[in-house]
């Protein structure tokens, strides 16, 4: 009967290895750019103005990328418009518009409110040095210019907040 | 006549020993840019979708991963270093296969290890059963059973493979 | 009310196979004919009951009774009969309810066909009955799909809309269950005999048998799910070793690995615990592909939403997996008799090679498609394991299986003597040659296709001689004709021909992959209508956009002509399909198959043969067009000359792949047949046979 104890030690490891595999995500991922430092861009607003990341130096700024036909992303518009209220002497706020026509995102704004920086990034070359694979996503930046958090889908007031401390502070 | 035959046989393996070398040795020296961005494309993996590779997926975050390689490709970037930077920003999981470091090591070593072992155990084996086989003139026999067997057609074994 | 009944039926149909497996199980250990008899009723009686209540599932979902849940989750009442039909297996619940139909049903149909082993018989039944159980208890209590709705919906949700656009999902995944459930069968007789334990007697050629079908139904699932993925996904391929293509493919492996390994264990009496394991691990590997495909462990296409029968079907695969083990580890070498050979080269060595190199793919596969859970659980690294990993890993064994797969039939059984091998290999080998050369001499190239088309030339001429030989030998003894002679002998021993039989399919497979891999081509252009584009020597011409409304779905299709050389070869309409309440439309791709478009000339009447000219340009002749519909600006008020972005695959001998798979189905049947009796022999070869029994006796 000792022998039959050998199928355990195949059986174990692999249940458990199956058994973990429920605490985890297969879609998720995990970011690279997080606590490392923010991406540099220089893109145009929505109005036609350049921006560029040097100007932003020195004081925290939270990156959303968003598009108008995300539904998530209106779904986060209210919070956002509220964050941005609260804290947008502190904290630099910066929409990007990620794979929008820049008609649809200026009656987006139009409709839902919004008058913090709007910049588009025509060929998604800022969307993907930030690694932004899905819209919406918010990156959370401190004053020294390294990502402190990045919130994947809509972002939450619960979850600004928070962020906003650890950026500010 | 069966002379040549052997060196032919040895002609082939020579041949494709030098398609083969010349396979790994000249990594498929694609043309266009578009040929090259869908090499790179091919070995990535559509975040947003599921087991696609960018190449493959019609989806948003694709078109922007693929005009992102044809930028750095026209910049004059190595298909490594492109990936590299891919790798910086979205973590290994954008590569379809896994990375030769790290754990990664385990993925790429384990199946040609269990390959070799099992040829060593296998030789092993065979030797050892070899020296418990009957006598060579059984064997003899054995062999011009089989043929018996296919010259009557039957086929079936006698030794018991048939069917009931 | 249906509800109520369908909930009803699967309840008593768990106490009754419960029961049955108990008194089966006691049956066996007291060798109690009364009692294995009350287990066989009990398994009808599961059967019975099952079948009402996926027939009460069926009237429940053609009649919209949107109070039962799985109804008011998968069916609308916009969708199709056909698809409202088949969407019993569309979505979890209904999958399990179905599996478990099938397992019933293989229970019953092999209690009445199998009328030997009156030892292992009731263990059998109790093993059989005790995974229907499992199966029952699931779709009663957690994966109930007759569990109410309150209040009653008055419309569903519809099925998953990738599963409504291709009639091959009605065949399709019922072959893959018929090949996943019917595992269970040779499973729970190999389990019989180790439960009995002493050595193993007629078991494995029972075993064989009920193996085979399985093995057969997989084949055919596994090639009508390429052909579904071709079909319906639209990205130009059939297989992106998705995990749940793995799940299906890893069982098929190990089974294929069995039916070889038997072999050896007829003729010499070895290897039985060895033979034993892998049928055993087919379907281990079975319950493992339904765990990973319905827990949301694993990311994949095809996977279910997640729900809480994943746990469950952790802890029944935890059990049967140390069940088994432990039972073959604790039993398994009283089966077996010592291991001899006679020779070293000979055939018996080659199937044990074989053995190694299947078992290897099949490790490779299992761990690409766990290895981002072991990635994660022992280093918290998040990785993607995909088809580059497993061409450079998994094809390369492949392609020693190939090759060996042209040895292996060579080899005589006990010893190889070499003038045998230089007659049956070299000839072989110089056709494998003239057919590289030969191909690169009207200009194919591509390293991977060469090989494998000289590989396969060399697999096949091997195989075809020793058919040769075989009718050759018999027409010598028997002096019958060519044909006749072929007849008797191939009926005389349909295994052997039906296993060559599959070996020209997997040829036919491999060949097209291979083409179809290394010669792909693609390109994709924004066209308006009457613009052309030129792909690979095709001129694609873009004729306009015709947005056309159905019952369940808008389907927005782009017109699309083909040519070559100034010949029409017909008019595509790639489409993309917008359901309400989905926001991505779905993509329909059109495609020009060429064997099927072969026998639509036939019937249609224009030239039905294939353009072999550009045969003589080194291009292939075998070629799939494959037209994708990206995307369109549509113009509301004129959508005829909606400007559209259309994608075309140049796809080279694909059609193989299919034809292939047909013939691996028609070589497993033929492998099924039983044999002719042996007839009465002509007087010549009287003498061998009195030879052959002497020997034997």
């Amino acid at each position: 009967m000792k022998r039959a104890f050998w199928a355990l030690v195949i059986a174990v490891p692999l249940v458990a290895l199956l058994a973990a595999g429920f605490q985890h995500d297969p879609n998720a991922v995990k970011s690279p750019v997080v606590n490392g430092p923010a991406p540099g861009f220089a893109l145009r607003t929505l109005d036609g103005k350049a921006l560029s990341s040097r100007e932003l130096r020195g004081k925290p700024v939270i990156v959303n990328f968003w598009a108008s036909w995300c539904l998530d992303c209106q779904y986060e518009h209210p919070d956002l418009m509220r964050a941005w209220k609260t804290y947008g002497n502190a904290v630099t706020f910066v929409g990007i518009d990620y794979q929008d026509q820049a008609s649809d995102a200026r009656s987006f704004l139009k409709k839902y409110g919004g008058g913090w920086t709007q910049l588009v990034d025509p060929d998604q070359h800022t969307a993907i040095d930030f690694g932004v694979y899905g819209v919406p996503e918010t990156y959370f930046i401190d004053r020294h210019g390294v990502v402190r958090y990045k919130a994947t889908g809509p972002v939450t007031w619960d979850v600004m907040t928070r962020e906003i401390k650890r950026i500010t502070a | 006549m069966r002379r040549w035959l052997g060196w032919i046989a040895i002609g082939w393996l020579l041949v494709l020993c030098a398609l083969a070398l010349a396979a790994y040795g000249s990594a498929a020296p694609r043309t266009s840019l578009t040929d090259r961005t869908m090499a790179i494309a091919r070995d990535l993996r559509c975040l947003v979708c599921q087991g696609e590779s960018v190449a493959d997926s019609p989806s948003g975050f694709s078109q922007g991963i693929r005009g992102e390689i044809r930028r750095r490709l026209r910049a004059g970037e190595s298909a490594s270093q492109i990936e590299n930077f891919l790798v910086s920003r979205y973590g290994d999981k954008i590569l379809l296969a896994p990375p030769a470091s790290g754990i990664g090591n385990l993925a790429w070593l384990a199946p040609p290890a269990l390959v070799l072992a099992g040829v060593v155990l296998l030789v092993m084996l065979v030797l050892n059963w070899r020296q418990r086989g009957r006598a060579p003139a059984a064997v003899v026999l054995d062999e011009y059973l089989e043929r018996v067997r296919a010259e009557i057609g039957a086929g079936a074994p006698a030794t018991g493979s048939g069917e009931q | 009310m249906t509800g109520l009944l369908g909930h009803l039926a699967v309840l008593l149909a768990l106490i009754l196979a419960i029961t049955g497996a108990v008194l089966s199980y006691r049956a066996g250990r007291q060798r109690d004919e009364r009692l294995a008899a009350i287990g066989r009723r009990c398994a009808v009686g599961v059967l019975v009951l099952v079948a009402a209540a996926v027939l009460l599932m069926e009237v429940a979902l053609v009649g919209h009774d949107f109070s039962v849940r799985y109804v008011a989750d998968e069916g609308s009442r916009e969708t199709p009969l056909y698809y409202t039909i088949i969407s019993l297996w569309g979505a979890l619940e209904g999958s399990i309810l179905f599996w478990g139909f099938l397992l019933s049903l293989y229970t019953v149909a092999f209690l009445r066909f199998t009328r030997r082993l009156d030892d292992l018989m009731p263990y059998a039944t109790a093993i059989l009955l005790g995974i229907s159980s499992f199966f029952l208890f699931v779709i009663a209590f957690p994966g109930d799909p007759f569990a109410p709705v309150r209040p009653v919906p008055a419309d569903g949700n519809g099925p998953n809309v990738l599963l409504q656009n291709n009639p091959m999902m009605g065949i399709h995944p019922p072959l893959l269950y018929l090949g996943y459930v019917g595992l269970a069968v040779p499973y729970a007789i190999a389990m019989a005999a180790l439960i009995r334990g002493g050595p193993e007697t007629d078991t494995l050629r029972l075993i064989r048998r009920w193996s085979l079908v399985p093995w057969t139904f997989l084949s055919l699932g596994i090639i009508g799910g390429m052909w579904w993925a071709y079909a319906v996904l639209g990205w130009g391929g059939y297989w992106s070793w998705d995990a749940v293509e793995n799940a299906s493919l890893m069982p098929w492996l190990v089974t294929t690995a069995f039916l070889h390994s038997l072999q050896v264990q007829e003729r010499r009496r070895m290897l039985k615990t060895w033979t034993i394991s892998l049928i055993i691990a087919a379907f281990l590997f079975s319950v493992l592909g339904t765990f990973l495909t319905r827990s949301g462990v694993i990311a994949s296409v095809h996977s279910f939403t997640q729900s809480s029968i994943g746990p469950i079907f952790l802890v029944f695969f935890a059990v049967v997996l140390v069940g088994s083990l432990g039972l073959v580890f604790a039993r398994g070498h009283e089966l077996g008799a010592p291991a001899a050979l006679d020779g070293t080269i000979c055939r018996e060595t080659a199937f044990l090679f074989n053995n190694l190199l299947l078992v290897a793919i099949t490790f490779t596969v299992l761990l690409g498609t766990i290895f981002p859970l072991i990635a994660e659980a022992l280093q918290g690294a998040q990785l993607s394991v995909g088809a580059p990993y497993f061409n450079h890993v998994a094809v390369p064994i492949g392609f020693a299986l190939l090759f060996l797969m042209g040895v292996g039939p060579a080899l005589p059984w006990g010893v190889a003597r070499l003038e045998d091998l230089q007659y049956r290999l070299l000839p072989a080998v110089a056709v494998g040659v003239a057919v590289v050369l030969m191909l690169l001499l009207i200009g194919v190239r591509g390293i991977g296709a060469l090989v494998t088309f000289g590989a396969a030339a060399f697999v096949l001429t091997v195989t075809l001689g020793r058919i040769l030989e075989d009718v050759r030998a018999r027409r010598r003894s028997t002096g019958e004709g060519p044909v006749a002679g072929a007849g008797h002998l191939f009926a005389a021993n349909p295994r052997r021909y039906g296993g060559y039989l599959v070996h020209l399919g997997v040829l036919l497979v491999v060949v097209g992959i291979a083409a179809s891999q290394v010669y792909q081509v693609r390109a994709d252009a924004l066209l308006k209508p009457g613009q052309s584009m030129l792909v690979d020597g095709y001129t694609i011409r873009y004729d306009g956009f015709r947005p056309q409304p159905q019952s369940n779905r808008m389907v927005l299709g782009a017109q699309v002509s083909a040519f070559r050389g100034g010949r029409m070869l017909g008019t595509f309409t790639p489409s993309l399909n917008v359901y309400p309440g989905q926001a991505e439309p779905v993509v329909t791709p059109a495609v020009r198959e060429e064997p099927f478009d072969l026998v639509a000339g036939l019937f249609s009447g224009r030239n039905p043969l294939p353009d072999l000219a550009p045969l003589f340009q080194g291009r292939n002749p075998f070629e799939d067009l494959y037209f994708v519909l990206q995307g369109v600006d549509a113009h509301m008020k004129h959508p005829a000359t909606s400007p559209a972005t259309i994608q075309v695959f140049v796809n080279p001998m694909v059609g193989f792949i299919w034809l292939g798979g047909i013939i691996i189905g028609l070589g497993g049947i033929t492998a099924l047949l039983p044999a002719a009796r042996r007839r009465r022999v002509p007087a010549e070869a009287a003498q061998p046979t009195l030879l052959a029994e002497e020997v034997t006796a």
